[in-house]
C-alpha cells in the first residue's frame, strides 16, 4: 500500500488507534508517528479547566518525547500552536465568572520549553502563538533558524501603560494611607504593586539591549501579527515584511483594542451611571461635548464626516499617528503631492458619485450650517472666559473660518494665515504636546532634507508648499516623527535608525541592497520589477483596527493578485472601493472573498463590477460596540444589497453573511429570500437577517439551497421571546427534514440587540451524502432527458419536489426520513463553519 | 446492494459512452457521466477531444473495475465536493448504509478497490475504502492488527515497550 494511502487511513483511526498502529511494525510506526506528532498544541480554555489541564498534559508529554526520544519525533512536527479560547460570548448573555489570564511566568516557561524544543523540530512549517503573552527574542531567533517555517501567527501581549506605572510609582513613594474595610487589604496590594513594577523595570532594561524579534524572520508565506499594542513593534514588523516580501502570500495585521481606543474619542459617560460632577467639571464636560457634536455635524460638503477628528489633542495626535502606521510598515511614500491629489480626488469621487444616498439638499445644508454656527457662538464665550488658552478654542475658530468660507463658496484661505490670526486673537501661544528631544532631533534633521514623504501635510491643501515657518508649530505634531520616537525608544542601533528614516522608500529598495551580490536571473528581475511596480503580491490580506488609506494600500499590495480582503474597523473604505473599481475596469481583479464592516454605495457598486464573488461577509457594527468605528454608519439597505450584489453574485456565492447589529436596514424581504433560496444553489454557509414575514418565506423555500451546510438567521423582533425563537427554529428544522436532498447540517437562530442574543444551533444529524444521492438518483432516473437549469446544470426546487411526489415506493428516498437532531448547540463547539469562527463572529481578527 | 449489480451492465443506449480496457484485456463500456466521477478520466476527456478508442486502465482488472463502476453509477449525482466544506465530514469514519454494504468484500478486493480509486482519482470511493480499513483497525491491539492484515513484527520487545511508554499520552483518547 502506498505511503499516502496508509497516511490517509491512519489519520482516521484516532490517537488510540495510532498508538496501536505504531507498535505493529517499523513501517507503521513511521507513518503513525508522522500523524501523531504532526501537530503539537496547547489550548487554554477559559471556561473549562479540565480541557485546559488535559491539553497541557498532552502538550508537555509530546514535547518531552520530542526532546528525549531516540526515534526523532521532532522531525515529524509540522505545526506548533499555543492558543487560548476566551469565553465565547455568542449568546449575548452577561458573563458572571472571568478566570484570571495567564501571566508572564507562564510565558517565560512556555518560551523556554519551546525554544529548547525548536532545536529538534527541524521541519516545522507553522508556528501559531495565539495568546496574549510575550514571545522572547531567543524564541524568535530559534524560529528564524528553521528553514522550512512558512507560517507565523503571533498575538502580541498587552503593554503596561506608562501612565499607570507613573501613578503606581507615585503611590509607592507616598506614605500608605488606607481605610480598612473588609474588602480592602492594603498590605497585600502594595506588595503586589511593588513587585509588578520591579518586574516591569527589569523587563524594560532587558529589552533595551536591542534584541531582534519579528525582524529576524524571513521567507514566510503567511504572517499574522495581531493585537499590536506597542508601536515599538512597527519597525520590527516593517523589516520582517521587507524580508518576506518575496514569498509572502497572506498577511493579517491588527491593533489591540486598547491601542485603537486611544485614537477614538472618549465615550461620554451616561449621566445616569455617574455621580454628579462638580460645577466646573460638569460645565467643561458639557461644553466639550456640545462643541464636539456641533463640529462633527459639520463635515465637508455638508455630509457627515467619515472620520471626524476629535477635539482632544491627544486623541487627535494618536489618530494621525495610527493612520501613518500602515504606510510605515509597508514603507510607502504616501504623502507625495501626486498621491495626495489622488487621495483627494478619490474622496471627491466617492462623495460625488454616491451623494444620492446621503447628501442633503442645499437648504438643509444651509440650515445645518446656521444651526452649527449658532451653537458654536454660544459655546465659545464661555470657553474664552474659563480658559482662554485652551487649544479647543483655536480649533473652534478654525472650524468657523472653514465653515464660513465654505458657505460663501470660496476656497479656504491658506491655513497658516488663519492660524496666525488666531494666535493674535487668543493672545497666548497654543502649545501642542511637547515634543521629546528625539522628536526635535528628527524634526531638525528632516528640515534640510528632501521633503519626507510620510510627513503630515494637510490633505485639504495638497498644492501648498511646506515651509518651516513659525506657523508650523500650530500643527498638532509630525506623526512620522512621533512614530520614529516611538520606535526609537526601543533603543535601536544607529543603522536601524538610518533605515528608519529611509523607511519611506519602497520596500523593494532594501531587497535590492540585499541581493546586490547575486547575479540577477530573468525570473528574479521580473519578480523584482513586478514587486516594485505593483507591490507585494499577497493573496490574502486582513486588517483590523489599523486605519487604512487607499493609496498606501494599493501601493503596498498588488491588488491584482489579491483573492481575499478583510477590512474591519479601519476607517472609511469608500475611496478604496472607488479605486479598486477603477482598477477592475483596467484589468480584472481576482478578488473573490471580501469581509467588510463599512458597507457603502461605493462598496456595493464595486462588488457589482466584479465578475465572480464566492464569499461575502458584510457587517454593520452596533453603536455600542467596544471600539468605536472610524467610519460613518452604513446608508445601504437590503434593496441596494439585493440589486447590486445578490442579483449578480448569488449563483457563485459559497458563503454569505449579512449581519447588521445596529439597524433593521438589512432585513431580508420576500424578494431577497426568494432570490437566495432559488438561485443560491452553491451556498454552503448563509447568515441572514430576517423578519417574521421573511422567516415564513424561508421555511417554505429552504428546499432550494442544495449545497447549504450551515444556516444562521438573525431574527429582528421587538418581543424577544426565546420560547418562540426555539419553536420557530424547530419548525424550520422540521421543514428541512421534508427535503431529503438537502445537506443542511446546522441551523442556528438568534435575536439581534446590539449583537446576537440567545444564539443556539440545532444539528440535523445523519444527513450524509447518501441522502442526497438517493433523491438525486431517483430524479435522474425519472427525468433523465429533462432540461436542467441552463446556467448551473443543477436541479431546481421544482424538480426535487416533483420527484419527491412521484417517489412513493422507492426505498432510496425513505432513508432520508431517519433523521435525528441535537438541539441547543453552542456555535463555538461546531467546527468547519467559517461564519461561526471566533474572529468572523466577533467581527475581528 | 442486491439490486445494483444487475444495473452495472445495463448501459443506457442513448447516453454517450466510453470504453475502458482493463489490465486483463477486457473492455468495459460505461456511460460518460458515470466515468467522469474519476478525475483522471474527466481530465483526460478535457485534454483529448477524440476518445473513440478504448481508455487503457493498466492498474485495474475487470473485477475491480466493475466494482468501481458500480460505485460511480450509484454516486454519479452526488453534489460535487467543494473542497473545504467536506473536510470535517471526511474526518469522521461514518459510512452510509449503501457504501457499507458495497464494501463488504474480501480484504484483497478491498485493497484493490482502494488502489484503483487512488489511481483513477475518485475521492469519494477512496474515502469510503480508507474509512472501512480504519474501522477494521479501531479497537484492535498491535497484535490483533498484525493478525488481521498478516504483518510481520520487526520490533524487539524493548522497542515495543519504549514506543508504548513514549506515546502513553495517546492512551486516554
Amino acid at each position: 500500500m502506498p505511503y499516502e494511502i496508509l497516511l490517509h487511513i491512519f489519520k482516521l483511526t484516532g490517537e488510540k488507534g495510532l498508538l496501536n498502529l505504531a507498535g505493529v511494525c517499523q513501517r507503521f510506526h513511521s507513518v503513525a508517528a508522522t500523524v501523531m506528532y504532526r501537530r503539537i498544541s496547547y489550548v487554554i480554555h477559559h471556561d473549562n479547566s479540565i480541557l485546559t489541564q488535559s491539553s497541557l498534559d498532552r502538550f508537555a508529554a509530546k514535547l518531552e518525547t520530542v526532546n528525549n526520544s531516540e526515534w526523532e519525533y521532532g522531525a515529524m512536527v509540522k505545526r506548533i500552536s499555543v492558543r487560548q479560547i476566551p469565553i465565547f460570548d455568542t449568546s449575548g448573555q452577561t458573563l458572571l465568572v472571568k478566570r484570571p489570564e495567564p501571566g508572564p511566568e507562564v510565558a517565560k516557561f512556555l518560551n523556554t520549553l519551546l525554544t529548547i524544543s525548536l532545536q529538534k523540530t527541524t521541519h516545522l512549517n507553522d508556528f501559531n502563538w495565539d495568546i496574549r503573552l510575550e514571545l522572547s527574542p531567543s524564541l524568535f531567533r530559534a524560529l528564524s533558524e528553521l528553514t522550512e517555517l512558512t507560517d507565523l501567527h503571533v498575538r502580541l501581549p498587552a503593554r503596561r501603560r506608562a501612565g499607570c506605572s507613573d501613578i503606581v510609582l507615585g503611590a509607592m513613594l507616598q506614605t500608605p494611607h488606607y481605610h480598612f474595610t473588609e474588602a480592602n487589604l492594603p498590605a497585600t496590594l502594595s506588595r503586589n504593586i511593588s513587585s509588578g513594577i520591579e518586574t516591569e523595570i527589569l523587563k524594560e532594561l532587558g529589552q533595551a539591549r536591542n534584541t531582534q524579534t519579528l525582524s529576524c524572520m524571513s521567507g514566510l508565506k503567511s504572517l499574522s501579527v495581531l493585537d499590536v499594542d506597542d508601536l515599538k513593534v512597527v519597525l520590527e514588523l516593517s523589516q520582517c515584511i521587507t524580508k518576506c516580501a518575496k514569498s509572502l502570500k497572506s498577511l493579517s495585521l491588527s491593533f489591540s483594542e486598547d491601542l485603537a481606543k486611544r485614537a477614538r474619542k472618549k465615550k461620554v459617560p451616561n449621566p445616569a451611571d455617574t455621580t454628579t460632577p462638580s460645577i466646573d467639571e460638569g460645565f467643561m464636560v458639557n461644553t466639550q461635548f456640545a462643541t464636539q457634536i456641533a463640529l462633527e455635524q459639520m463635515g465637508p460638503d455638508g455630509v457627515p464626516s467619515d472620520i471626524p477628528l476629535p477635539l482632544d489633542p491627544a486623541i487627535r495626535r494618536e489618530r494621525v499617528l495610527q493612520e501613518m502606521v500602515l504606510p510605515y510598515i509597508f514603507k510607502v511614500c504616501e504623502a507625495s503631492r501626486g498621491e495626495k491629489a489622488l487621495n483627494t480626488a478619490l474622496e471627491y469621487e466617492f462623495r460625488g458619485t454616491f451623494s444620492g444616498y446621503s447628501n442633503l439638499s442645499k437648504e438643509s445644508q444651509d440650515k445645518k450650517f446656521v444651526k452649527t454656527l449658532r451653537s458654536l457662538s454660544r459655546v465659545l464665550p464661555k470657553m474664552m472666559v474659563l480658559n482662554s488658552e485652551s487649544p479647543g478654542i483655536i480649533q473652534v475658530l478654525d472650524k468657523i473660518d472653514k465653515a464660513a468660507t465654505l458657505y460663501l463658496g470660496r476656497r479656504p484661505k491658506p491655513k497658516k494665515k488663519s492660524r496666525s490670526d488666531e494666535k493674535a486673537t487668543t493672545g497666548g501661544p497654543v502649545q501642542p504636546a511637547q515634543p521629546t528631544s528625539s522628536e526635535q532631533a528628527f524634526a531638525a534633521s528632516n528640515t534640510k532634507k528632501q521633503p519626507c514623504p510620510t510627513d503630515v501635510i494637510d490633505i485639504e491643501y495638497p498644492d501648498e508648499s511646506e515651509n518651516e515657518g513659525e506657523d508650523q508649530e500650530f500643527l498638532d505634531e509630525n506623526p512620522d516623527n512621533e512614530l520614529k520616537a516611538s520606535v526609537e525608544s526601543a533603543e535601536l542601533s544607529p543603522d536601524n535608525i538610518s533605515k528608519d528614516i529611509k523607511g519611506k522608500q519602497p520596500v523593494v529598495e532594501e531587497i535590492d541592497e540585499e541581493e546586490t551580490d547575486e547575479l540577477p536571473s530573468i525570473n528574479s528581475t521580473i519578480e523584482r520589477y513586478v514587486r516594485e511596480k505593483h507591490g507585494i503580491p499577497l493573496e490574502h490580506l486582513s486588517i483590523y483596527l489599523i486605519p487604512v488609506s487607499p493609496v498606501a494600500l494599493t501601493h503596498a499590495v498588488d491588488m491584482f493578485s489579491l483573492r481575499h480582503l478583510s477590512l474591519l474597523n479601519v476607517g472609511a473604505q469608500g475611496p478604496l472601493w472607488v479605486l479598486l473599481k477603477r482598477f477592475n475596469e483596467l484589468r480584472r481583479l481576482q478578488l473573490t472573498s471580501i469581509h467588510t464592516d463599512n458597507v457603502t454605495p461605493a462598496f456595493t457598486s464595486f462588488v457589482n463590477s466584479l465578475d465572480k464573488v464566492t464569499e461575502l461577509f458584510l457587517y454593520e457594527r452596533s453603536s455600542q460596540t467596544k471600539v468605536e468605528p472610524l467610519a460613518a454608519k452604513s446608508t445601504v439597505d437590503m434593496a441596494n444589497i439585493r440589486q447590486d450584489i445578490l442579483a449578480k453574485h448569488i449563483r457563485h456565492l459559497h458563503r454569505l453573511m449579512l449581519r447588521n447589529d445596529d439597524t433593521m436596514n438589512w432585513v431580508a424581504d420576500a424578494r431577497t429570500v426568494q432570490l437566495i433560496t432559488t438561485r443560491g444553489i452553491r451556498l454552503i454557509e448563509l447568515g441572514l437577517p430576517i423578519s417574521t414575514t421573511s422567516l415564513h418565506y424561508m421555511i417554505q423555500q429552504v428546499g432550494g439551497m442544495l449545497s447549504l451546510k450551515a444556516l444562521q438567521l438573525f431574527w429582528y423582533r421587538s418581543d424577544m421571546c426565546t420560547t418562540m425563537l426555539r419553536e420557530l427554529q424547530c419548525s424550520l428544522v422540521d421543514s428541512i427534514m421534508h427535503f431529503p436532498h438537502l445537506r443542511i447540517e446546522y441551523v442556528a437562530m438568534c435575536f439581534i440587540m446590539h449583537g446576537p442574543v440567545a444564539n443556539a444551533a440545532i444539528q440535523v444529524k445523519g444527513r450524509a451524502t447518501h441522502l442526497a444521492s438517493g433523491a438525486f438518483r431517483f430524479r435522474e432516473e425519472k427525468n433523465l432527458n429533462s432540461q436542467e437549469d441552463d446556467d448551473t446544470g443543477a436541479p431546481s426546487l421544482a424538480d426535487s419536489v416533483s420527484s419527491d411526489q412521484d417517489g412513493d415506493g422507492d426505498s432510496g428516498l425513505l432513508v432520508g426520513i431517519e433523521v435525528s437532531t441535537r438541539v441547543n448547540l453552542k456555535i463555538e463547539d461546531i467546527r468547519g463553519v467559517r461564519m461561526w469562527e471566533k474572529g468572523c463572529w466577533e467581527i475581528k481578527l | 446492494m442486491t439490486e445494483q449489480p444487475e444495473k452495472i451492465d445495463q448501459v443506457e443506449q442513448k447516453a454517450p459512452t466510453l470504453t475502458f480496457l482493463t489490465s486483463d484485456n477486457v473492455t468495459i463500456e460505461v456511460e460518460r457521466d458515470v466515468a467522469q466521477r474519476s478525475l483522471l478520466v474527466k481530465h483526460l476527456l478535457e485534454d483529448v477531444a477524440d476518445t473513440d478508442g478504448s481508455i487503457p486502465v493498466n492498474m485495474v482488472n475487470e473485477a475491480v473495475m466493475k466494482k468501481v463502476i458500480e460505485w460511480c453509477r450509484w454516486h454519479k449525482n452526488d453534489p460535487p465536493a467543494t473542497g473545504d466544506d467536506d473536510d470535517s465530514r471526511r474526518k469522521t469514519t461514518d459510512i452510509d448504509e449503501w457504501d457499507q454494504k458495497f464494501m463488504q468484500v474480501d480484504q484483497e478486493m478491498l485493497f484493490e478497490i482502494i488502489l484503483a480509486a487512488n489511481y483513477l482519482d475518485i475521492k469519494g470511493l477512496l474515502d469510503v475504502g480508507c474509512k472501512t480499513v480504519a474501522n477494521m483497525i479501531k479497537g484492535k491491539s498491535p497484535e490483533e492488527i498484525r493478525k488481521t492484515f498478516n504483518i510481520q513484527n520487526d520490533f524487539t520487545p524493548e522497542e515495543e515497550d519504549q514506543i508504548r511508554r513514549e506515546n502513553e499520552w495517546a492512551e486516554d483518547r
